[in-house]
């Protein structure tokens, strides 16, 4: 009993450690990176707004305290704004009447990904840029894309299909943020920059899916450094049947364990996902990557004029590094079986060594059956 | 009427045991168990989400395990210097030390307070470590335990050459394991359910170990607590599954002496 305790702690503590150590990178990854914008003249940009399906809201963001220290999302209350139109000619020109002036940082303009009321926020000041691709998805299935009249200098439009559309965009402020994109795109039509954004559209950044599946295989490495690990300790509770006996390799998996840990640590610092192509609340989950994943690669996938070789490299390479995942997730539990082999072997061999000896004639004790030695359980 | 009494025996445990199990049942069916059904976000918030419920229990652990490891250190010179040295007063200051253990913790609070104010450790885990080490539980418990250590034993060590710090070690610390155990798994124990201590002498919240932060939880996060609560008793629950024969002859040996 009392060995059993100590083999089902070590696993806790092994998974307790481990998640803390993924908690701080998740935390990291999943804190959106914002832009803040000040009320000016008692109003804001339109696209200050975030929609979902319980509808529009306006963020701002404030220091928390205790539990919820850092800057956080504050949602602001529905009666103290109001979206008003005015018409410059026959031009409608939508602005957002703020009562209040927010407090703490400022309004919420753009953000890497949809910000939740509560959740810590990053604020970005510095503006650094680079060049980019953008793929516009229409993704309401009757709807057609709607592109500007004119493009902004920095946008060059390479090709378009009706729903979906993939741009150019030059020395673009970093990180990448969708409603930061789609103004950039809109901003020479004056007529649609000033006006509530077309919902249905959303914005991509290749550069992020890019980036985003060159991290597959590492965050599939760590995955098989647990799996390795789920599979060491299996074995071992089958050896802490007698653990005098098996004391050498009890030690050699609790060795191995500690040194898988010290490598997850250090692949989880290697990870970096890109924030705008990551769920809004739980990294995790398998339905919004699902649901992302497949606007853009049925977007991209459209593509078969001048943009369908981006298009294409850009498949191949979510495809390449996919199967890659797949097989180092598999090669973590080949692995853990390997070690368990050769560990089986050796408790054979030592086995049979032993019957040979100078103890020949004894029956040999196979390791692994029901206690009867290793002291009181 | 031996069976009728043995019948109600068992049922009288059964109820008891169910009393007893019942809001560890409910802590642990409603951490995931929700209107909607199975639901695993809570666990996702605590382990994965943020570090600071980690963090914190980390660092309660570190801080139970300084309580732990200073109180055996302090209980076991003075467990050793009751038990086998005579000398004037020691039976009067044996009593003081039973009666400081009868005090309760909201006793000794605000002199604790003014001391620690006055050595400049208030908001410093100090300040919880340090009053924790000097409680009296160990050195009285360890002080039953080593009076079973029987003398011969002692003055065969000191004829053999060891110094009283090696025959401690070597001796009679292994002779009375079970109230070393029951030494550190009582400290610890008290060190993980303080919840007074951390209010009055330290201002920070991060500071707080995380049975103390849980009570600062909006109320809309009643399952995040009860994942916390999950979080908070695994220590003393592995440690309690380990331990329990130790501990139960710790306590008995005290309680026979």
């Amino acid at each position: 009993m009392k060995r059993r305790v100590l083999c089902a702690c070590a696993l806790v503590v092994w998974v307790l450690v481990a998640c803390t150590v993924l908690s701080v990178k998740i935390e990291d990854l999943m804190t959106p990176r914002v832009r803040f914008r000040s009320v000016e003249g008692g109003t804001l940009p339109v696209d200050a707004l975030f929609w979902d399906e319980e509808g529009m809201h306006l963020y701002w963001a404030s220091e928390g305290t205790g539990w919820e220290s850092g800057t956080r999302v504050r949602e602001e209350a529905a009666d103290r704004y109001a979206v008003e139109t005015a018409y410059d000619g026959e031009i409608p020109i939508q602005k957002l009447k703020v009562e209040g002036f927010g407090f703490g940082a400022g309004y919420i303009q753009y953000a890497t990904k949809a910000p939740q009321t509560g959740e810590k926020v990053l604020g970005v000041d510095a503006v650094a840029r680079a060049d980019d691709r953008w793929v516009l998805v229409d993704t309401d299935p009757d709807g057609e894309l709607l592109l500007p009249q004119t493009w902004p200098p920095a946008v060059t439009l390479v090709e378009e299909t009706g729903r979906a559309a993939l741009v150019e965009a030059a020395q673009q402020p970093t990180p990448f943020m969708p409603g930061q994109a789609y103004a950039a795109v809109y901003d020479g039509d004056r007529a649609l920059r000033s006006t509530l954004p077309d919902l249905q559209v959303q914005v991509f950044s290749l550069g992020d899916v890019t980036a985003f599946a060159d991290q597959l295989p590492l965050v599939a490495g760590i995955g098989a450094l647990a799996v390795f690990v789920g599979i060491l300790w299996a074995y071992s509770w089958v050896l802490v049947r007698r653990p005098r006996q098996n004391r050498t390799l009890l030690a050699v998996n609790g060795g191995l364990a500690l040194l898988l840990l010290v490598g997850v640590y250090f692949l989880v610092q290697g990870v970096a996902l890109p924030g705008s192509l990551l769920p809004a609340e739980v990294i995790l989950s398998p339905e919004a990557y699902r649901g992302e994943f497949a606007a853009l690669t049925g977007a991209l996938a459209q593509f078969t004029g001048n943009g369908a070789a981006q298009a294409q490299a850009v498949l191949s390479r979510l495809d390449a590094r996919g199967t890659q995942a797949g097989l180092l997730l598999g090669s973590g539990a080949v692995l853990g079986l390997a070690a368990v082999a050769v560990e089986v072997f050796l408790t054979f061999r030592k086995n049979r060594m032993g019957h040979k000896g100078p103890s020949a004639g004894k029956r040999p004790q196979p390791h692994t059956g029901p206690g009867t030695g290793g002291g009181r359980a | 009427m031996k069976r009728s009494r043995g019948i109600f025996s068992g049922a009288a445990a059964v109820v008891l045991v169910f009393l007893c199990l019942a809001p560890f049942a409910f802590v642990l069916l409603r951490s995931f168990l929700t209107g909607h059904g199975v639901d695993l976000r809570s666990y996702y918030d605590v382990f994965l989400g943020s570090p600071q419920y980690l963090f914190r229990f980390w660092k309660s652990l570190g801080m139970c395990g300084c309580i732990a490891a200073g109180q055996l250190a302090v209980s076991v010179l003075a467990g050793w210097g009751f038990a086998k040295y005579r000398f004037k007063g020691r039976d009067t200051l044996f009593f003081l030390l039973m009666l400081l253990m009868v005090l309760p913790v909201q006793v000794t609070l605000v002199p604790d307070y003014i001391l620690l104010h006055d050595l400049g450790l208030l908001d410093t885990y100090a300040a919880l470590i340090l009053p924790s080490i000097f409680l009296p539980l160990g050195a009285f418990i360890l002080t039953q335990s080593f009076q079973a250590v029987p003398d011969a034993i002692v003055d065969s060590a000191m004829l053999d050459g060891c110094g009283i710090f090696r025959m401690l070690m070597w001796v009679v610390l292994p002779m009375s394991k079970s109230g070393l155990v029951c030494t550190v798994l009582l400290s610890f124990l008290d060190g993980w359910n303080m919840v007074e201590q951390p209010i009055a002498y330290l201002k920070d919240f991060d500071q707080y170990p995380l049975s103390v932060a849980l009570a600062y939880r909006p109320p809309a996060d009643a399952t995040i607590q009860l994942v916390c609560c999950i979080l908070v008793v695994l220590p003393a629950l592995s440690l309690f599954t380990f331990f329990n024969r130790e501990l139960v002859e710790g306590i008995v040996l005290a309680e026979v002496k």
